[in-house]
C-alpha cells in the first residue's frame, strides 16, 4: 500500500484538489481524499507538488520502429485492416524511449498512416517486461489515411491508389463489402476485421491534413452512420469547416514540433480549434503527424504549444489524459485520477505544462515508481 | 534611434537589470542601463514594461533556406563525392524561404547555415541574419567553419553505392587524407613563395582545408557518442580548432571534452530524437550543466528544418528542468554560440557597440512555457512585432 500525501491533484477531468491524499493498493487507486489514514502504507510526501494522471500519447509507433527496422508499415497492400500491431511491439523498443521520464505512462501504438487502411491500434503502458503485461487494450482503433502520403507510397510503385479519387474509391468499396459480409459465404480477413468498425465498436482513426480531405471523409462515410470517426492530424481544421457540424466526429491534433514532414504546421488555427474544444468537440492533443517523429519530449512540448496559444492548462491536461483515454476506449482503466483507475500518475515540483522549472519527482505505472525501479537494460 | 524602455534585461554580459532601458542608434546598441534614460529627440520608443529582453538568439547549427517545402527538395547535400570542401552553403540559401520568418518570429536573429551531414567533408558554413534584402546583406561572416560529418549519414549514402565510406574507418581516413594533402599543398605554396612556376595547381577543396589548418576557421563536426573521440583525435593530430555538433552522449566523455585544447564549444541538440540502438541511442541534455561547470562553452541548436525554430526555447527550458540556471540557459542561446562562431565582438550580448539584435518576450523564456516573442529587432530595426 502506498499513501501519497498532501499533493495538489489535477484529476485530468478539469478538477484540481489541493492538499489531497491518494491511497494506492495493488496498482489501483483505492481512495482519494483529505487527511486519509492508512497505518500500514508507505508514505510519499507530495506537499507543494502537483500530481497528474499519466499522460497518454494517443497514437505513436514506439516499440515498432527500432533503428532502420520498421514493423509498422505493411505496404504490400493499401488495404490492411487485419494487421494487428501487437505482433510488432517490442517492449525493449518502448522501454528504451524512457517516455515515463516525461510523465507518459500509456500510448496507442499504431501502424503508420501510409495505407488507406493500415491496421489496428493497441494501447500499451510505456514500461514493462512483456508486451502482453503492458497491454491495456488491443483493437482500440483502426488506422486509416487519405492523405497524399498514401499516394506517394503506392503511386511510386505504379499501383493504385495513385490519386485521391482512387484512395476514396478503394475506401468506399472496402467498407461496402464489409457491411454486407457474411462469414458463411467464406472467410474474408479484411471484411471480418472491419465489421466492428462499421458497427461502431472500434473507432476509425482517419488521417487528414487538408480541409478537402476532411470534407472527403464527411461525404465518404455518410452512408456508414455507425462508424465512430476520429480525424487525426487535422492541421487545417477551422471552425467554419463543414465537418465540425457533425458533433460525433472527434479529433487528435497532429505534431506541431517537427516541421520535417508537416509543412501544414504553420496553418494551424489555434483560436478556432480552442473554440471547438470549448463547444464540446472531443479533441485530443497528439504528437504524431504523418509519421512518427517523436521523442519523450514531444507530447509535453505539443501540450505546451497549445497552452502557449491560449488553451487553459487544465484543458490542455485533459487532452493528453482523459480525452485520449476516451477516444481509445480505455477510460474505464486509465486517463484520470479517480478511485478504481490504474495508479498511473506523475508527481512534479510544479506544473510542467506551465513552467520549465517543474521537474519530475516520481512517476508511477500501476503504483510502481519508475524513477526508483531498477530498470533492466537490454544489449542496446 | 530606438529606445526600449522599462524591461527586465538579461544582457548575457554578466548583468541582469530588473528594469532598464536600451538605446539603439545606427543599428548598434548605444547604451544599456538599469535605470530610465531620457528619450532623445526623434526616437521611436518601445514600451517594454513588464517584458523580458534578451540578446538575439544565435542558432549555431541550421540548414534553413537550403531545403524546399519538403526535405526531398534539397540543396544541402552534394551527394556526388564524400569530400566537397570546395562548396559553400551560402550559394544554396534561399533567403525568401519562409523558415527565415519562422526564425525571427522565434527570436533567432542569426543562424549558422551549414551543408548537411551526408558528406564527410560537406563544405563551408556561414553566419546569416534572419532578416535582410539579400544574402549579401544578411551574411555576417562567410565562412565561419568547414562542415565535417562523422557517423552513419555518409555511410548510408556511399556504402549503399558500394563506395567509400562504408565504415567509420573510411570516414576517419577520408578526413585524415584530405588534411595531410592540404598540409602538403600549403607547404608547396609556402615554398613557392612568389615563384609561380613552383606553385602547386590550384585546388579549391584544399584551399578551404588550408583555412582550417591555418586556424582561420574551425571544423564543425557532426558527431555523437564515441564518434566525438574521433573528432578530438583528429583535432589533436592536425592542431586545428573544432566544434562538437549535436554531441548526444557527451555525458560519457566529460573529461575528454573538458580537457581537449582546441575545442571551441559544444553545439548541443536537437533533443527530440526518436531513440534507436547505435548512434541515436543517447540523448542527455543534462550534460550541459556538467560541461558548463567544467568550463566548456555550450550552446543549443535547432538543426532547422529538422525541428521548428521556436523549439529552441523548449530546449533551453528542458535544460532548465535539468537544473541549469535561467541565466546560463539564455547564455547558451546567445553569447555562447556567438563566441563559438567567433562573432562575439558583434553578436550575442546586449552591450554598447554590439549589433542591435534584440528579442522582447512577454514572460521569461526557458522558464514560463507560455513566454511569447513580442518583438524581434535585427540591426536596430523592428522586423517582427506580435
Amino acid at each position: 500500500m502506498l499513501l501519497i500525501k498532501n499533493g495538489c491533484i489535477h484529476d485530468g477531468l478539469g478538477n484540481v484538489f489541493e492538499n489531497t491524499d491518494i491511497i494506492i493498493e495493488s496498482g489501483i487507486i483505492k481512495d482519494i481524499g483529505k487527511s486519509l489514514r492508512c497505518p500500514n502504507a508507505i508514505v510519499k510526501d507530495a506537499s507543494g507538488k502537483d500530481i497528474f494522471p499519466g499522460f497518454i500519447d494517443t497514437i505513436n509507433s514506439y516499440g515498432c520502429v527500432i533503428g532502420s527496422q520498421s514493423d509498422c508499415a505493411e505496404l504490400t497492400n493499401p488495404i490492411n485492416p487485419q494487421m494487428n500491431i501487437v505482433y510488432a511491439f517490442d517492449q525493449d523498443g518502448m522501454n528504451f524511449q524512457e517516455l515515463y521520464r516525461c510523465g507518459i505512462t500509456s500510448s496507442g501504438i499504431s501502424p503508420l498512416p501510409t495505407n488507406v487502411i493500415a491496421g489496428q491500434t493497441a494501447v500499451f503502458k510505456t514500461f514493462g517486461k512483456s508486451p502482453y503485461k503492458m497491454l491495456v487494450k488491443e483493437k482500440a482503433a483502426m488506422i486509416a489515411s487519405i492523405t497524399s502520403d498514401v499516394n506517394k507510397v503506392f503511386g511510386v510503385m505504379h499501383q493504385s491508389p495513385m490519386t485521391k479519387m482512387a484512395t476514396i474509391a478503394l475506401l468506399i468499396d472496402t467498407l461496402k463489402k464489409a457491411s454486407t459480409y457474411n462469414k458463411a459465404n467464406g472467410y474474408d480477413p479484411v471484411s471480418e476485421s472491419l465489421v466492428p468498425v462499421i458497427e461502431g465498436n472500434i473507432p476509425l482513426f482517419i488521417n487528414c491534413v487538408t480541409k478537402a480531405e476532411m470534407e472527403a471523409v464527411l461525404i465518404t462515410l455518410e452512408p456508414f452512420n455507425n462508424i465512430k470517426i476520429v480525424i487525426t492530424g487535422a492541421y487545417d481544421l477551422t471552425k467554419d469547416d463543414a465537418i465540425v457540424h457533425n458533433k460525433n466526429i472527434s479529433y487528435i491534433m497532429g505534431d506541431l514540433i517537427s516541421s520535417m514532414n508537416n509543412p501544414s504546421i504553420s496553418n494551424v488555427k489555434y483560436s478556432d480549434i480552442i473554440e471547438l474544444m470549448k463547444n464540446g468537440t472531443q479533441i485530443a492533443i497528439g504528437s504524431y503527424g504523418n509519421s512518427y517523429t517523436s521523442s519523450k519530449y514531444s507530447l509535453l512540448w505539443n501540450a505546451i504549444t497549445w497552452y502557449k496559444n491560449g488553451l487553459n492548462a487544465e484543458e490542455v491536461l485533459m487532452r493528453i489524459t482523459s480525452v485520449p483515454a476516451k477516444l481509445l476506449g480505455v477510460n474505464d482503466k486509465i486517463g484520470s485520477i479517480e478511485i478504481g483507475k490504474h495508479a498511473d500518475l506523475s508527481i512534479w515540483t510544479a506544473n510542467p505544462i506551465k513552467s520549465y522549472t517543474a521537474s519530475i519527482d516520481a512517476v508511477y505505472i500501476e503504483g510502481e515508481n519508475m524513477l526508483l525501479k531498477e530498470r533492466r537494460t537490454s544489449c542496446w | 534611434m530606438l529606445v526600449i524602455k522599462g524591461a527586465k534585461i538579461y544582457t548575457s554580459a554578466g548583468k541582469i537589470y530588473d528594469k532598464g532601458d536600451i538605446l539603439i542608434k545606427n543599428g548598434k546598441i548605444e547604451k544599456v542601463v538599469g535605470e530610465s534614460i531620457d528619450v532623445p529627440q526623434d526616437s521611436q520608443v518601445y514600451n517594454a514594461e513588464g517584458y523580458v529582453v534578451i540578446p538575439g538568439i544565435v542558432d549555431a547549427h541550421s540548414h534553413i533556406g537550403c531545403f524546399g517545402s519538403t526535405m526531398g527538395e534539397q540543396n544541402a547535400n552534394e551527394l556526388t563525392n564524400p569530400c566537397t570542401a570546395q562548396l559553400e552553403a551560402i550559394y544554396s540559401i534561399d533567403t525568401s524561404h519562409p523558415d527565415f520568418i519562422k526564425a525571427f518570429k522565434a527570436g533567432i536573429t542569426t543562424s549558422v547555415i551549414a551543408p548537411g551531414s551526408h558528406n564527410v567533408i560537406g563544405g563551408l558554413a556561414c553566419a546569416v541574419k534572419s532578416y535582410g534584402h539579400s544574402i549579401k546583406d544578411m551574411c555576417v561572416k562567410n565562412p565561419v567553419a568547414l562542415k565535417v560529418a562523422l557517423g552513419g549519414s555518409a555511410k548510408a549514402i556511399y556504402g549503399a553505392r558500394n563506395q567509400a565510406p562504408m565504415t567509420r574507418m573510411a570516414i576517419a581516413q577520408i578526413i585524415r587524407d584530405t588534411f595531410i594533402k592540404a598540409k602538403e599543398y600549403m607547404k608547396k605554396k609556402e615554398d613557392a613563395g612568389n615563384d609561380t612556376n613552383k606553385m602547386p595547381p590550384y585546388d579549391a577543396s584544399l584551399e578551404n582545408v588550408c583555412r582550417v589548418l591555418s586556424r582561420e576557421i574551425p571544423i564543425k563536426v557532426h558527431c555523437q557518442q564515441f564518434d566525438m573521440l574521433t573528432a578530438i583525435r583528429i583535432s589533436e593530430e592536425f592542431n586545428i580548432d573544432f566544434t562538437l555538433d549535436h554531441a548526444w552522449g557527451s555525458s560519457d566523455f566529460y573529461n575528454e571534452i573538458a580537457c581537449v585544447k582546441n575545442l571551441k564549444g559544444v553545439l548541443y541538440g536537437p533533443i527530440n530524437i526518436y531513440l534507436s540502438p547505435g548512434e541515436s541511442g543517447k540523448v542527455d541534455i543534462e550534460c550541459l550543466s556538467e560541461l558548463d561547470k567544467r568550463g566548456v562553452c555550450c550552446s543549443l541548436i535547432t538543426d532547422s528544418p529538422v525541428i521548428n525554430p521556436d523549439i529552441i526555447l523548449a530546449h533551453a527550458g528542458e535544460a532548465v528542468r535539468q537544473g541549469l540556471s535561467v541565466e546560463k540557459a539564455i547564455e547558451m542561446l546567445t553569447i555562447n554560440p556567438a563566441k563559438i562562431i567567433g562573432l562575439e565582438d558583434r553578436l550575442g550580448s546586449i552591450e554598447e557597440g554590439k549589433d542591435a539584435d534584440i528579442v522582447i518576450f512577454d514572460k521569461t523564456p526557458a522558464v514560463e512555457t507560455d513566454s511569447n516573442v513580442k518583438c524581434t529587432i535585427i540591426n536596430g530595426q523592428i522586423v517582427y512585432r506580435a
